[in-house]
């Protein structure tokens, strides 16, 4: 795999519960609980997931925020999850950066627009002087698609998507060469999302970017990405190249996902796989159920389910799949 | 359904709020109607004015600084002619409202049951009795928290809000709208903070239970996928009118507004078929709308007559669009 950008290697984060006086450790959320996928240079994977599914968390460790319990995150021949290699190298923190899901809790309130695009470029040493820094937020803010002379501006005189626009701006600052979008539209009115959609592809193709795409909306996923993995409780359901997965889903989650979507025309109805019923809600990463972690709200479970963890094996040509029914995902027991 | 008088009629409703920079004219003459048994969705964009049409509906918009003209007729009165009082009588009772969030609508210091039986003892509803023994109140309870789906109704009854998840809060707020039998429940986004499996379960029994009882549904929501899913009626509104009101089937197969077909084309679909284009521009400041028809400005096909209010044209059985591409006599508004 020499064309990929980023890759997990069993990827493990569970944040100890600790209580009483002593604070002894009670029990673990376990957030990431072994992941492991590549990136590939220049395309957009998407991660799909509900609330505790822990892809945000996943996100967390690639940038740095929070250390992994274990496992690796290669990205140019580093394990960038080792802080000490970040220690090391701080330039990781140029290749690498995020837009987050709300821009009006992501950009500092009192710093105008060029305050908040001016302080990468000077932490990272990109610009020093006036004239130059007046210049690269300027173009900055050229390829984002907004005025010049909104540099002056403070965040609330902004749109909802103009903040997301200075937010990517923001991102843009370091010359990256990997974004994490963690719900980068979630927060937007649907029609000012595809803008920001259409401008988020035209910058990948003109820059040559990696993204990681964060969201819990299936619909927009079948649009931009080109990859999608469907996490449930810490654990990659579900990987497969985006219309793979989308006119052949094999997990039982991965079904009952897209035939909750709520869609907008008869055309995508019949899209959408057989009706499975959702049941039930995702219980807290703290108390996982046995086995597959699955099985309490899965359709088809059957007797192994709740006694065995599946693993993770290729259902066909880059399609991988996390579940019983599947051959290879039912480990030998010895 | 459809016979007799409708059950809401908002006919002409403005609001104009005065400020420091003069008078904001939010809501421009919103016509909307929602028949006994009919589920009804108004969706529009944040901004919009689709929570204001709510709030002027349940009276909620009192000051000296609000100016609300026009008609809102609920079961035969006219609300905005009404006493605040005669308004609490309705509010709670016959109107009920859910609204999106159900941990900032559900008071965390007291137990679901507590908060419930409140509900209980405050509204008597059609069925007429005055007050319920503390023993029929609790019945009551238990018998719609069944009714929601909700496992084990006496221990959720004890519990606090913060100990159930959030599926659960949102039963328990569709059974606080349902237990005193409205004639009308106003669902503002439910189940918009949930996951997606979980909306669905929660919008399957919402339609369930308000088709078993008769109860009319005015659904306000952004996501036009849930309107398509869960109503019989839409009504899309753009900056403070109505742009397009149609059967949800019709409406869908064939939007005709300009902003609405921008709308639906801004939809991610699960066809594919490339990522959606949005609409360029912005929602008008209210304080300076355009003249004439709000969305000109960003429409394709605005034309010199858009400065003028745009006309309702019927375009199908039940089908009205505000929209002067429709209109048939061009020439004899021009002149």
């Amino acid at each position: 795999m020499s064309d990929s950008l980023v890759r997990l290697d069993n990827l493990i984060k569970h944040f100890p519960l600790r209580s009483g006086f002593l604070m002894r450790q009670v029990g673990s959320v376990k957030a990431v609980d072994g992941v492991s996928f590549s990136l590939r240079r220049g395309e957009t994977f998407g991660l799909v997931g509900e609330s505790g599914s822990g892809k945000t968390t996943l996100a967390m460790t690639i940038l740095g925020i929070v250390p992994p319990s274990s496992g690796a995150i290669w990205f140019d021949g580093r394990d960038i999850g080792d802080p000490a290699v970040r220690r090391r190298h701080p330039e990781i923190k140029k290749h690498i950066q995020v837009v987050f899901q709300d821009p009006g809790s992501s950009l500092n309130p009192r710093r105008t627009v060029r305050q908040t695009l001016e302080l990468p470029l000077r932490v990272h040493g990109l610009a020093s002087r006036d004239g130059q820094i007046h210049d690269r937020v300027a173009r900055l803010l050229e390829m984002v698609e907004l005025p010049a002379d909104y540099m002056h501006q403070f965040p609330h005189a902004l749109s909802g998507g103009q903040k997301q626009r200075v937010a990517i701006a923001r991102a843009l600052a370091t010359e990256p060469s990997f974004i994490v979008l963690d719900e980068p539209t979630s927060a937007l009115d649907v029609s000012v999302q595809g803008k920001i959609i259409s401008l988020l592809v035209d910058l990948q193709r003109r820059l040559g970017l990696t993204y990681l795409f964060i969201t819990h909306d299936l619909s927009l996923m079948r649009n931009v990405a080109d990859r999608v993995g469907v996490m449930y409780l810490g654990k990659v359901a579900e990987l497969a190249p985006t219309t793979e997965l989308f006119t052949n889903p094999l997990h039982p989650y991965t079904r009952m996902l897209l035939s909750a979507i709520p869609v907008v025309s008869d055309e995508e109805e019949r899209l959408k796989p057989v009706k499975v019923a959702p049941r039930g809600e995702t219980p807290s990463p703290s108390r996982i159920p046995p086995g597959c972690s699955f099985h309490p709200r899965c359709p088809e479970a059957f007797e192994v389910c709740p006694r065995i963890d599946p693993v993770p094996a290729p259902a066909a040509q880059e399609h991988i799949v996390r579940c019983h029914l599947y051959p290879g995902c039912t480990p030998e027991v010895s | 359904m459809n016979t007799g008088d409708p059950l809401l009629r908002i006919r002409d409703l403005h609001v104009e709020f005065t400020g420091f920079r003069g008078t904001t004219h939010v809501l421009n003459g919103v016509n909307l109607e929602v028949r006994r048994g009919e589920k009804v969705g108004l969706v529009g964009e944040t901004g919009c004015g689709k929570s204001l049409t709510v709030k002027a509906v349940l009276g909620l918009l009192r000051g000296p600084n609000v100016r609300v003209r026009g008609e809102i007729w609920f079961g035969g009165r006219n609300l905005l002619a009404d006493p605040a009082h005669e308004l609490r009588e309705l509010r709670g009772r016959r109107i009920t409202m859910i609204f999106q969030d159900p941990m900032a609508s559900l008071n965390p210091v007291f137990t679901v049951g507590d908060q419930l039986l409140e509900v209980i003892r405050r509204g008597p509803g059609r069925d007429g009795a005055r007050r319920l023994s503390a023993g029929a109140a609790e019945e009551k309870a238990l018998a719609i928290l069944h009714e929601v789906a909700l496992p084990d109704p006496e221990r959720i009854m004890r519990t606090y809000p913060v100990q159930l998840s959030g599926g659960m809060r949102q039963r328990v707020l569709i059974a606080m709208a349902l237990v005193n039998h409205p004639d009308l429940i106003i669902a503002d986004e439910p189940g918009t903070a949930l996951d997606v499996t979980i909306q669905e379960q929660i919008l399957r029994l919402m339609r369930s239970l308000v088709e078993a009882k008769g109860i009319s549904v005015l659904l306000i929501t952004h996501n036009l996928g849930v309107v398509r899913e869960t109503t019989d009626r839409v009504y899309v509104m753009y900056a403070g009118s109505i742009a397009e009101e149609g059967r949800t089937a019709d409406f869908f197969r064939g939007p005709k507004h300009p902003y609405t077909q921008g709308l639906l084309a801004s939809v991610p679909k699960l066809t594919g078929e490339g990522v959606p284009r949005g609409i360029d521009g912005m929602i008008p400041d209210y304080g300076a709308p355009p003249p004439g028809c709000r969305f000109a400005p960003r429409c394709a096909f605005a034309q010199p007559r858009c400065q003028s209010p745009p006309p309702w044209v019927n375009v199908g059985e039940g089908h009205h669009v505000a929209c002067v591409l429709y209109d048939a006599e061009p020439a004899a508004r021009s002149s």
